[in-house]
């Protein structure tokens, strides 16, 4: 036990150097006014305030629950549905396990600018290949709803680490349950309703809470790469808005404030999903 | 095993300090300048760095970054690391906010005091558009303003007349129907006209048709396009798209940028500044020149310049050394043989380094001729913030085809907090 303990040092000074310590002076930043040249000017709570009758956070904020509503059930979906897939022993399971995993690696910088090129109006693949085939072309670059729908698509496929955590949580549920299931006369969807969801679910709701955050994480390169938070603010995000409010506009306090607000957005989201988990632990016993 | 534990905490602390020693900052007696811009641009900066070295005045660690945005953030966060460039260019547009913060160490005073540059010896507009507060805080390198770049062959193989001096802005408007080619599927349509949407491109139609864009530059607290003049101006700017459809639509230039499109022939008019032309001279297919920009009312444009700022600090006299020797007449020169600048310096405006007809564009005395009808953007600290309000109401307006009352009005909603938030603050 001492070992291990040893082992974690590492980890906990980084985070408590690279999380803990700048989420603290983020939240003490958030009562003041702070430009990074002069002395940082005490507000009190006047930047929450402000937020409250900033059309432009409250536009951000309404853009960021539809990308969240959107993206954090299609990664879940598909992280479970790749995880049914492969769960299995097969020849080539491990190839395909990779390639599911492999878009994760790839930096979030180079998937933006592939799908940049994907998408482009006049010479990219996408489409040219729709067009080919007689489909209507969405407009992702310029319509607003085109644009979030992309950055919801791309989030999508980076889907690699839940993929695994579930996979290995599939693996874990015991197979003599899903004989039985098929004794009883179970069709497949059946069992998937009453046997594969019950027993994942606490996984997946804490799936679910890690995916809001890092659903925001990754939107942030899309959303300024690819469409520099447009067309008509459609892609500003929270966290781009806080990020353009800190080092375009210098108000560091403000975008402190931003990032207070957001934080704890994402943790009434988990709150949410806290009664699943606890209801899910319960039919486990 | 606390002796252990103590061992890695060690060993942590010390792979801790040593990233931290890292980073910006170079050898003693090394400033670093900090300039953006594509390669072709930021190119003649590296020459103008060797020069200064190979005279022995002191060494440059030269930082190139090539997006504007980039640039600024970069700034920003180099204040905040108490680690800012000694010497960095900025438009006029964006050095306001370090001015206001107290970051720039005011050039005014020292330029007084040169031995080296007199004060006299510069265009004084972009002075006073570097002049914060009573104080000149930068010094210019370039008295820019927005133009008409056109390809010179579009124009003589469809029978248009050439762009003249005094040509009006419904000159403009024939040819670049004429020059609008049909839509075709699988190659770039032909367009006539380009400009990218913003109020830096706005303001020169506003102030050619006789109106104002703000109440006070120096302090502005509202728009005020929405006189006849100002609407008239914003009328003529809108018009280019939705009216006569002589420019691209969102969507194609969103898959193929207008100095792509006037690169590759594509575009006939581009309404720029003097900053295309490093990349421009690399044209080899078709001849383009530069034309005023066109009158409405009366001839008016738009003034485009950097600067270099020195930074506070203790390097701010050996920053200063450097500023003198890109101010004086050989560092201008190295600059304006680039094709980059409109030098600040008047002689070296007036001379073959700049006027050189052999190089492109001929007829770069364009530049020269409109600095007396140039005007600015106010210099507010609050003024990018305003300006990329701004600039996301005129984009939707020019692309959207809304009237100019629903312009105005998206411009006053996306504006007004912002311009509030100025006017108390104290503004400025």
């Amino acid at each position: 036990m001492g070992s291990a303990r040893l082992m974690a040092v590492p980890y906990a000074v980084g985070l408590l150097a690279l999380v803990a310590g700048p989420a603290a002076v983020t939240l003490g930043l958030a009562f003041f006014e702070y430009d990074l040249i002069g002395a940082p000017e005490w507000t009190g709570t006047r930047n929450f305030g402000e937020l409250l009758d900033d059309p432009g956070f409250e536009r951000a904020l309404k853009v960021t629950l539809a990308f969240l509503l959107l993206a954090v059930p299609l990664r879940l979906a598909g992280a479970l549905g790749l995880a049914l897939l492969l769960h299995r022993s097969f020849r080539t399971a491990a190839f395909h396990r990779a390639m599911a995993y492999l878009p994760t690696v790839v930096p979030d910088i180079a998937i933006a600018l592939l799908w940049l090129f994907l998408v482009n109006p006049l010479f990219g693949p996408l489409p040219v290949i729709l067009g080919a085939v007689g489909l209507p072309v969405p407009d992702f670059l310029t319509s607003q709803t085109g644009a979030l729908l992309l950055v919801v698509i791309m989030s999508g496929f980076t889907i690699g680490e839940g993929f695994v955590i579930a996979l290995a949580v599939r693996r874990e549920v015991p197979g003599e349950l899903y004989e039985l299931a098929q004794v009883e006369g179970a069709s497949a969807t059946h069992a998937f309703r009453r046997v594969t969801l019950p027993l994942m679910s606490p996984t997946l709701a804490l799936l679910a809470c890690r995916d809001v955050a890092l659903s925001l994480q990754f939107a942030f390169t899309p959303a300024l790469l690819i469409f520099d938070g447009g067309p008509d603010r459609a892609t500003t995000f929270v966290p781009l808005l806080a990020y353009r409010t800190a080092f375009e506009y210098g108000r560091y306090g403000y975008a402190a404030a931003m990032t207070v607000a957001s934080l704890a957005f994402t943790l009434m989201a988990i709150l949410v999903a806290l009664p699943l988990l606890r209801r899910g632990r319960s039919a486990v016993g | 095993m606390a002796a252990a534990l103590a061992r890695v905490i060690a060993l942590g602390a010390a792979v801790l300090t040593l990233a931290a020693c890292g980073g910006a900052g170079g050898k003693a007696g090394t400033i670093t300048l900090q300039v953006s811009g594509d390669p072709e641009e930021t190119a003649v900066y590296r020459e103008l760095v060797a020069e200064y070295e190979k005279r022995g005045s002191g060494k440059v660690r030269l930082v190139e970054v090539g997006d504007p945005g980039d640039h600024i953030q970069k700034l920003s966060t180099g204040f905040a690391a108490d680690r800012p460039p000694e010497v960095f260019l900025v438009n006029y547009r964006n050095f306001a906010p370090f001015a206001a913060r107290g970051g720039i160490d005011a050039a005014g005073p020292r330029l007084d005091r040169s031995k080296a540059l007199r004060r006299e010896d510069y265009y004084p507009e972009p002075l006073e558009a570097f002049t914060y507060r009573g104080v000149l805080q930068c010094m210019p390198q370039n008295v820019s303003s927005l133009v008409v770049y056109y390809n010179r062959d579009l124009f003589e193989q469809a029978g248009v007349p050439l762009p003249k001096r005094g040509w009006s802005y419904e000159d403009l408007r024939q040819a670049a129907r004429r020059l609008t080619g049909p839509p075709v599927k699988t190659a770039v349509r032909q367009y006539g006209v380009g400009l990218d949407p913003g109020i830096v491109r706005l303001g020169a139609f506003v102030w050619s048709a006789g109106g104002d864009l703000v109440d006070d530059p120096a302090n502005p607290t509202r728009f005020t396009i929405d006189t006849p003049e100002g609407r008239r101006g914003l009328q003529a700017f809108l018009d280019l798209q939705g009216g006569d459809r002589s420019a691209p639509f969102e969507e194609e230039v969103d898959a193929k940028g207008l100095d792509a499109r006037f690169l590759d022939g594509e575009l006939a008019m581009f309404f720029s500044s003097r900053r295309e032309v490093p990349v421009f001279r690399t044209i080899k297919k078709f001849e383009w020149d530069v034309a005023p920009f066109p009158v409405i009312e009366r001839p008016a444009t738009m003034l485009h310049s950097d600067a270099y700022c020195v930074a506070k600090g203790d390097r701010a006299d050996d920053a200063w050394r450097f500023v003198e020797f890109a101010e004086s007449e050989a560092g201008q020169r190295i600059v304006a043989r680039s094709g980059r600048i409109v030098p600040s310096l008047k002689r070296v405006a007036q001379s073959p380094d700049f006027l050189d007809p052999s190089k492109p564009p001929r007829s770069s005395q364009v530049f020269l001729d409109a600095i007396p009808t140039m005007r600015r953007l106010p210099v507010a600290s609050t003024w990018p913030e305003i300006e990329d309000a701004s600039d996301l109401a005129i984009k939707r307006a020019y692309y959207t085809e809304l009237t100019v009352d629903e312009a105005l009005e998206r411009l006053r909603v996306e504006t007004e907090p912002l311009l509030e938030r100025a006017r108390s603050s104290g503004g400025g």
